[in-house]
């Protein structure tokens, strides 16, 4: 879901054939990798943490 | 010049940077900090009164660049709520947490703050998708602060709903941008018009924001997850987070979406919404735990919130700001009465070791002070006069019958008697002919002392509620019709 949306992000920035690609799109596709990522690390340690619980 | 829009975002920022580094210091850091964020925004807001909205380019970049913050009524209203109620958290929280996880709470809440600032004055539609993540994130981890086994699950499921919906956010954010080239709501309003663009773009985004603003029926993740977490941060998550949400749909609506969606969509919202109000009403009327109670009528008041959008569709423009007034005044009421109802239900967890609503009894009697907190905030909630609430109830009303729309009305009245159930069915458990009689001095293990100053958050929070946003709510409308409509 997420990738799918950075997808769609980077793949507007190529508007015209002729024109440089667009930079701003792909400043927040950055951006929003840096957030998903801490996402899921957090995620992944809370998991974690659920796993240790159920032993 | 200061910049007064970026420093209640910087403060909290720093404070959180600072609370980290040095974490056998950070109780006297967070409590710093909360005063000077506070007090920061509530100058922001006092500016914005004054002299109308403002707006500041960061490091002196414009839109479509750069990265720009700006606070009309709207968000200076919601800002300055806030930012009290934070306030009032933070003192409570000083109080509330044991030494060990205070240095694990104060970091993660003042970057939650920082993130709330920072949604309430971000100008363009980017910047609100990345606040909207840090307080998603932050929020999780607060909430899962206690580490037990049901608190970890909730706020999991929490966290990835909160992830699929700022994502699907972010993909109408991108088609936005694909069709009309900015990501600045001021400029993107001007040149949205009706079409597929605006239509999907539209679903998406407030799907998005539907999910994490917990309308009726996405709101399954709210009430374990408000219910587990400790007191303060059900505070704030049911006070701030989900306002947050809410506020970015009313942004979007008002700026953007409102003059080119049809009547079908704000009727639809309205319709979730009213779903909302019953089953929400319902849920805390037969809730057997406190918090599980305090969570369902968010969830229920929530509903109310959008009860509002298809009266704002209908009615022509002289009429808006007085709805949206409306609106933002049950907002505010609701943000401080039910913060005050979970400090009061943190305090009662405490007293009695539990949170059943039946066995209550003794600890409310025990605490005077919170048993006039819970009483006032259930004043706020079922919408009595002189409350908040009443007032927006009574527009609300007034509205639905002049605009030809009376299915809204009993909508409001079954909610409102529901209402007035589960909160007399929590006096009763101490006031009430069937209150058990408090046996050989009260509970049987000594309960925790608990200081009169730590009921003091949550009295002042439900007084403002009842008495100063019901009789002094004037002002509110004069900054509504300062923004945009």
């Amino acid at each position: 879901m997420g990738s799918g949306a950075f997808h769609v992000l980077v793949a507007v920035a190529y508007r015209g054939v002729d024109t440089a690609p667009d930079p701003i799109p792909h400043a927040l596709v950055l951006t929003g990798i840096v957030v998903a990522v801490s996402a899921t690390a957090l995620a992944l340690a809370l998991g974690r943490r659920l796993e240790e619980r159920d032993d | 010049m200061i910049d007064w829009l970026a420093l209640p975002i910087s403060i909290p920022l720093l404070g959180a940077v600072l609370a980290t580094a040095f974490p056998s210091r950070s109780s006297p850091i967070g409590l710093t900090t909360a005063l000077l964020a506070a007090a920061a925004a509530l100058i922001a807001g006092v500016l914005v009164a004054e002299v109308g909205p403002l707006r500041s380019d960061l490091g002196g970049w414009g839109a479509p660049l750069g990265i720009s913050l700006q606070a009309d009524g709207l968000s200076a209203a919601l800002l300055a709520m806030a930012n009290l109620v934070s306030l009032g958290i933070s003192v409570y929280a000083l109080w509330y947490f044991p030494a060990g996880s205070r240095r694990h709470f104060w970091p993660l809440w003042l970057l939650l703050w920082t993130a709330l600032n920072g949604l309430f004055l971000a100008a363009d539609l980017f910047n609100l998708y990345v606040t909207l993540e840090l307080l998603g994130i932050a929020a999780a981890a607060l909430g899962a602060l206690t580490g037990g086994r049901d608190a970890v699950e909730a706020n999991l499921r929490y966290l990835l709903v909160g992830l699929l919906g700022s994502m699907t956010y972010l993909l109408g954010v991108a088609l936005l941008y694909t069709g009309l080239g900015t990501l600045d709501l001021g400029l993107a309003a001007q040149s949205l018009t009706a079409g597929p663009l605006a239509w999907i773009s539209l679903a998406l985004m407030l799907g998005g924001l539907l999910l994490k603003a917990a309308l009726f029926p996405l709101h399954f993740w709210l009430p374990p997850a408000h219910a587990q977490a400790p007191a303060p941060v059900s505070a704030a998550l049911s006070a701030l987070v989900v306002k947050a949400a809410f506020y970015l749909v009313l942004r979007l609506w008002v700026e953007l979406f409102g003059p080119v969606a049809g009547s079908g969509a704000a009727s639809l919202l309205g319709a979730l919404g009213a779903a909302g109000v019953v089953w929400g009403s319902w849920r805390a009327f037969r809730a057997e735990r406190l918090k599980l109670l305090a969570a369902y009528s968010t969830v229920a008041q929530v509903g109310y919130l959008f009860l509002f959008f298809p009266l704002m569709a209908a009615s022509q423009l002289p009429r808006q700001p007085e709805l949206l007034g409306a609106l933002v005044l049950l907002a505010l009421t609701h943000g401080f009465a039910k913060a005050g109802l979970f400090l009061s239900a943190g305090l009662l967890q405490k007293t009695a070791g539990h949170d059943r609503i039946a066995e209550l009894g003794p600890a409310l009697r025990a605490l005077p002070a919170v048993a006039l907190a819970v009483g006032l905030a259930g004043v706020a909630l079922i919408g009595l006069p002189p409350s908040g609430t009443f007032v927006a109830k009574w527009i609300l009303l007034a509205e639905s019958l002049r605009s030809g729309q009376w299915w809204w009305v009993p909508v409001v009245l079954l909610g409102t008697l529901l209402a007035s159930g589960y909160v007399y069915r929590l006096l009763a458990s101490a006031f009430g002919p069937g209150a058990q009689p408090v046996a050989g001095g009260g509970p049987a293990e000594a309960p925790a002392p608990i200081g009169r100053a730590i009921q003091t958050p949550a009295l002042i929070m439900t007084l403002i509620a009842v008495v100063l946003l019901g009789l002094g709510a004037e002002p509110l409308w004069g900054l509504m019709s300062g923004s945009p409509p």
